[in-house]
């Protein structure tokens, strides 16, 4: 039954990259390529780490405010150098993580609550941090790591974004699969009462979980920051509704308990097709909105019906 | 290897009280090993309260249990499942998602780094358990959710196995299996046996228990009242133990019999089926009659109310009101043809709890209360309420107060009221007494009986066969859904039930 | 005879002023070449921006045919709308007008846009970098001293509030550095509040009734933008303070040029702040693209400033800028 969900989304995608290819000369030109991958892996990384909440029955809309905090913290430690600017980053990123998870197992607040609070606390500590400015960013070699491309001769040049996206889809699908962490999520999320009566330490691996999805997200917010070169504050704003639609059109269920890694791969790019072809059509932002809508729903519609039989 | 005369597992004196209501009383059990015990009993009697002690779900609040002779603390159910105790749940206990062998093996993996497993070794674990069970035609791979509830239960018991245990608790097994599959489960329960496996065998089924059980304990009202070995024992004697003795109650002299329109069916079905089975269940219904629908858990009873009431999900077969033919399709569509229910379980169905009592009392028929503006006239509201309040006999201290507030037999006159008022022709009574104490169970019963003489018909369902004797002319008893057999109200007893229940004198296939 | 030589004359100087004066022809010529122009801006959720959208189209359909329009305004922030710059290099466009959502953020990008040989001007939010061909640019501290001055001149003392913009936005602080310079010229006037009204009414309201509400005694408010004046103004009204205090705003907004004609409202005057000069960006880069340079410099390769000037508007001149309202 996953492979009759799956199939006809990866048709539906090859379907749209031919579409797109017709649409607009410019589409598969190798600028455009590499532009879109390294679009894709902002929201990307976040969707990745956001597979393993969802499937452990919760969800996170911190994300977003996670990616502005985790800017302007590491920007701001600039004078101190690289590595002080991403630890400073992931460490802040990763607090955020470990709130949401005792919270949700400890406070017992329900998911969505418990992280549409942290979201707003941390876009609120983002703001304070920064006095609601931006932070001009005076590091070369951050600068690199959004827009630098890793030369591999034959005047091959991958982003290396990309390359990032690549190592950490290739972890969280080895952690997803291979490991007890990936199968305790799917347990937890299928059904906690029995896991829990198994002997499967249901606080800690769910605490896990939210640390794992904010870990990813604070990679990204490094990524994005390095990209502008700017510790900004505002930025984020609704990359959490992204991440939960790439993961949910995959064919992960928002019950928990089952979800690919593959699936999430593909309604990422699924999105950053729409978002590029139409920047490239040159169609107006509320299209763009719409059809993104469109899409969701006609997704999660077409996936009601095939689970259904 | 084992000495099956020896005691594996000992409880003694243990008991487990909820708000002053005692679910289990000084309970005496044992199991030895090897041996596959039995335990039947009426709804209610405290059986799977009794499972979740053993399990460690629960703490018992006094007594001890002695798990080959060392007693047990348990507070989690996973101590338990360490010290060797499975639970086969009726609603499986596995993760549908994940496959057949993940689920063996959870909690059991043998871990690199403590976060790496092997999936070889998985998948080999969970072969030695199902070889044990000489099930071989499970694939490992396969997810639970696309398994027959048979596999199922095989890959539970397994999974139990995997876990290393010695004692096994089937909860009502054999409810969603065919006959066939019922022996393919004994064959495993006895290979197991041999093995030094023990079960405790929880069920209705008395020609299943007798089978399969080595000894066999009767739970009624929190205790263990009898128990003795399954060759010392015959049918009849176990009937009679399980059957209550006459409670106090206030017996009436009215007249039993049908008032007026003796013949004139208000409601009758024809071959009905629904829920996906094939039940074809037929029953008549007079003006002015109360009849009963009598059966152990899961026997189809309020299912059935549900499918008069237009709750079931598909409903085949005729229903004729008034002699006029009728699609039940919604409550509301019920409701318009004169029918109303009042369901099982009013916390979850029926009362809204944080609101008023004049409120919940007058719910039904809102639109008798509407202005033209569409606007709720609550004096009229209020004055109607205080009626109803007197005719029922409720205690409350004002009409404002909180329903959740008054004491379960108030409120359950609150809900009855609701409905009587209501100019129904049919209503539909699933346990209208339960947690409701003995007088205000009067009042509800004196209440039924006078709005009887007006030709209001009331179809109940109870699992207080006494109180079906004392308010029905016509019982039916229902059993796997389907009614095996009908009585008029003329001396019968609830022993005449039990053993209508549990005997084998129906002439029906099971398929 | 002398009749028909003076309407010869009269034809010539029409003719030729109409060569000389109308807008597109200095900037067009037959032999151009067509080009496509990349114009980023902020969404247009505030009217100001959606006027500078609109004269861009403006600015292109004034090229005719030679020119070619891309206009991308819907990042909703800065990440989202460096992606919109990079699908115009990847549509190897002929030159690139940025408004930035803010500066910073999109300086890196820019950089590549210079290595790739093309024509950028960055308006009003201006990047970190030299790496623009021009930047075009409002005088944002001039538009916060005309302010100042204005009310430091009517009011003489008492106490006075701001409602700002967005916070962070360059042209946000710009305008209230200049306002809190200049007002130190006036020793007897006290600047008691400064909230956020985030360029939109409702929250230019809001700001509104929070200030009165600590600050009672307020005599004056500068709102930096129009619509947050006419968001303060609503707030004034419902409060029955109309006459006791008196609001001034920047843009140009059509409302608020009738609001300030009118006597019921506390609005008293505007600072033009023109929406064309993103319109004012695309023709320049258009000249920069055909290689004719741009007026006031010497060579196309040095990077330029063009300021666009303000003016003060109160209900006195107001006729005069009417044609200017938006």
């Amino acid at each position: 039954m996953r492979l009759r969900v799956k199939f006809p989304l990866f048709l539906t995608f090859i379907l749209l990259l031919i579409i797109c290819g017709f649409a607009s000369p410019y589409f598969f030109t190798e600028q455009n390529v590499w532009v879109l991958l390294r679009q894709t892996t902002i929201i990307g990384i976040i969707s990745l780490g956001m597979t393993f909440v969802i499937i452990a029955a919760g969800i996170d809309l911190s994300v977003g405010s996670t990616v502005a905090l985790v800017s302007v913290v590491s920007v701001s430690c600039q004078i101190y150098g690289l590595p002080a600017m991403i630890l400073a980053g992931l460490f802040v990123g990763v607090l955020v993580g470990l709130v949401n998870g005792l919270a949700v197992t400890f406070g017992r607040v329900v998911p969505f609550i418990a992280t549409l609070a942290t979201m707003t606390i941390a876009k609120g500590l983002a703001l304070w941090y920064t006095n609601e400015n931006v932070i001009f960013g005076t590091n070369d070699q951050f600068s690199k790591i959004g827009n630098g491309c890793l030369a591999l001769g034959y005047n091959i040049n991958i982003p290396y974004p990309v390359i990032i996206f690549i190592i950490i889809f290739i972890f969280s699908w080895l952690l997803l699969e291979k490991t007890v962490f990936g199968k305790y999520v799917r347990a937890i999320g299928g059904n906690t009462e029995s896991a829990r009566r198994s002997g499967v330490n249901i606080f800690f691996w769910t605490v896990i979980a939210y640390l794992y999805c904010s870990f990813l997200t604070s990679i990204s917010g490094i990524i994005v920051s390095a990209r502008m070169n700017t510790g900004s504050p505002s930025i984020g704003d609704g990359y959490e509704l992204d991440a939960i639609a790439s993961v949910v059109i995959g064919g992960t269920s928002l019950f928990g308990g089952k979800g690919k890694l593959s699936g999430t791969l593909i309604g990422i790019l699924l999105f950053a097709v729409i978002a590029n072809i139409m920047n490239l059509l040159n169609w107006p932002s509320f299209i763009q909105y719409t059809i993104k809508g469109v899409v969701l729903l006609a997704a999660m519609v077409f996936q009601r019906f095939s689970y259904s039989k | 290897m084992y000495d099956n005369s020896k005691n594996i597992l000992k409880a003694k004196n243990l008991c487990k009280s909820f708000h002053n209501n005692h679910v289990l009383k000084d309970i005496c059990f044992d199991l030895k090993f090897g041996e596959v015990h039995g335990i039947i009993g009426p709804n209610g009697a405290g059986k799977s309260s009794l499972i979740k002690l053993f399990s460690g779900v629960y703490k018992s609040d006094c007594g001890e249990i002695l798990l080959k002779n060392k007693v047990l603390a348990f507070n989690n159910p996973h101590k338990s499942l360490k010290a060797g105790i499975s639970v086969v749940y009726q609603e499986l206990d596995l993760i549908p998602d994940l496959t057949v062998a993940e689920n063996i093996t959870l909690g059991l993996e043998k871990k690199f780094l403590n976060i790496f497993y092997s999936k070889n070794n998985e998948c080999c674990i969970a072969e030695k358990a199902l070889h044990k069970l000489n099930v071989t035609h499970i694939p490992l791979n396969k997810n639970i959710r696309n398994l027959s509830i048979a596999d199922q239960q095989s890959v539970a018991i397994a999974k139990a196995l995997s876990h290393k245990s010695k004692i096994i608790i089937l909860d009502e097994p054999t409810a969603a299996l065919t006959y066939k599959e019922i022996e393919n489960l004994f064959k495993v329960i006895n290979k197991l046996k041999n093995n030094g496996i023990s079960f405790i065998y929880i069920s209705h089924r008395l020609e299943e228990i007798i089978k399969i059980c080595d000894r066999i304990s009767v739970l009624k009202d929190g205790n263990i009242t009898y128990s003795c070995k399954t060759s010392e024992i015959t049918h009849d004697i176990i009937i009679e133990k399980i059957a209550s003795k006459k409670s106090a109650l206030i017996e009436s002299n009215y007249n039993k019999q049908l008032t007026s329109n003796q013949n004139h069916p208000v409601l009758e079905l024809k071959n009905l089926s629904f829920d996906g089975r094939s039940q074809s269940i037929s029953l008549t219904l007079n003006t002015g009659e109360i009849i009963g629908l009598a059966g152990f858990a899961g026997s189809g009873r309020t299912e059935l109310l549900n499918a008069i009431f237009g709750v079931a999900r598909s409903c085949y077969g005729d229903i004729f009101i008034d002699g006029q033919k009728n699609k039940i399709k919604s409550p509301k569509h019920a409701i318009k043809n004169g029918i109303g229910m009042v369901p099982e379980d009013r916390k979850l169905l029926s009362i809204f709890p944080d609101t008023e009592v004049y409120e919940n009392i007058t719910f039904n028929g809102l639109r008798n209360f509407l202005s033209a503006k569409f606007v709720i006239k609550t004096l009229k509201r209020i004055r109607e309420a205080a009626l109803r309040v007197k005719k029922m006999n409720i205690v409350s201290s004002s009409l404002k107060q909180p329903i959740s507030e008054l004491s379960g037999g108030n409120q359950q006159k609150a809900i009855l009221a609701n409905w009587f008022f209501e100019n129904l022709k049919v209503i539909l009574l699933d346990e209208p007494t339960r947690g409701v104490d003995i007088s205000s169970k009067n009042d509800i019963y004196s209440i039924i009986e006078e709005w009887k003489t007006k030709g209001i018909s009331f179809i109940v369902v109870s699992s207080d066969f006494n109180e079906l004797i004392r308010l029905c002319s016509r019982i039916f008893v229902l059993r796997d859904n389907r009614i095996i057999k009908s009585f008029e109200n003329n001396n019968i007893t609830e022993d005449t039930i039990i053993k209508t229940i549990l005997g084998n004198d129906i002439n029906e296939i099971k398929s | 005879m002398r009749f028909a030589f003076s309407c010869i004359i009269v034809l010539l100087i029409v003719l030729v002023s109409n060569y000389c004066f109308s807008a597109g022809q200095p900037f067009v010529q037959s032999n151009d070449k067509k080009v496509t122009i990349g114009v980023v801006l902020p969404p247009p959720d505030h009217p100001w921006l959606a006027e500078n959208a609109k004269y861009a189209q403006k600015a292109a359909s004034m090229l005719g045919g030679k020119c070619r329009l891309i206009l991308l305004n819907s990042a909703k922030d800065s990440a989202t709308q460096i992606n919109e710059v990079e699908s115009l290099l990847t549509k190897k466009v002929d030159g690139i007008v940025l408004f930035a959502i803010e500066g910073s953020p999109l300086t890196p990008i820019c950089k590549k846009i210079k290595r790739a040989g093309i024509p950028l001007a960055s308006v009003s939010r201006i990047i970190n970098s030299n790496d623009y061909t021009i930047k075009v640019e409002g005088d944002n501290k001039l538009i916060g001293r005309m302010a100042a001055e204005y009310i430091g001149k009517k009011l003489r003392s008492g106490k006075v509030a701001l409602i700002t913009g967005v916070p962070g936005a360059s042209d946000s602080l710009d305008r209230i550095n200049g306002f809190k310079n200049e007002i130190k010229n006036y020793p007897n006037i006290e600047l008691v509040a400064s909230l956020p009204g985030h360029f939109v009414i409702e929250k230019g309201m809001s700001a509104m009734e929070n200030i009165l509400t600590a600050h009672p005694e307020v005599k004056a408010v500068y709102a930096l933008s129009d619509a947050m004046a006419l968001g303060a103004d609503m707030a004034i009204k419902s409060r029955g303070l109309t006459n006791k205090i008196f609001i001034i705003g920047s843009d140009g907004n059509k409302e608020m040029f009738k609001r300030i004609k009118n006597d019921k409202s506390s609005c008293v005057a505007t600072i033009t702040y023109p929406p064309s000069m993103t319109g004012d960006a695309v023709l320049f880069i258009y000249l920069a693209i055909q290689g004719k340079g741009i007026p006031g410099t010497f060579d196309p390769l040095i990077p330029v400033s063009y300021k666009v000037r303000s003016t003060l508007i109160t209900k006195d001149d107001i006729d005069k800028y009417q044609h200017l309202a938006f």
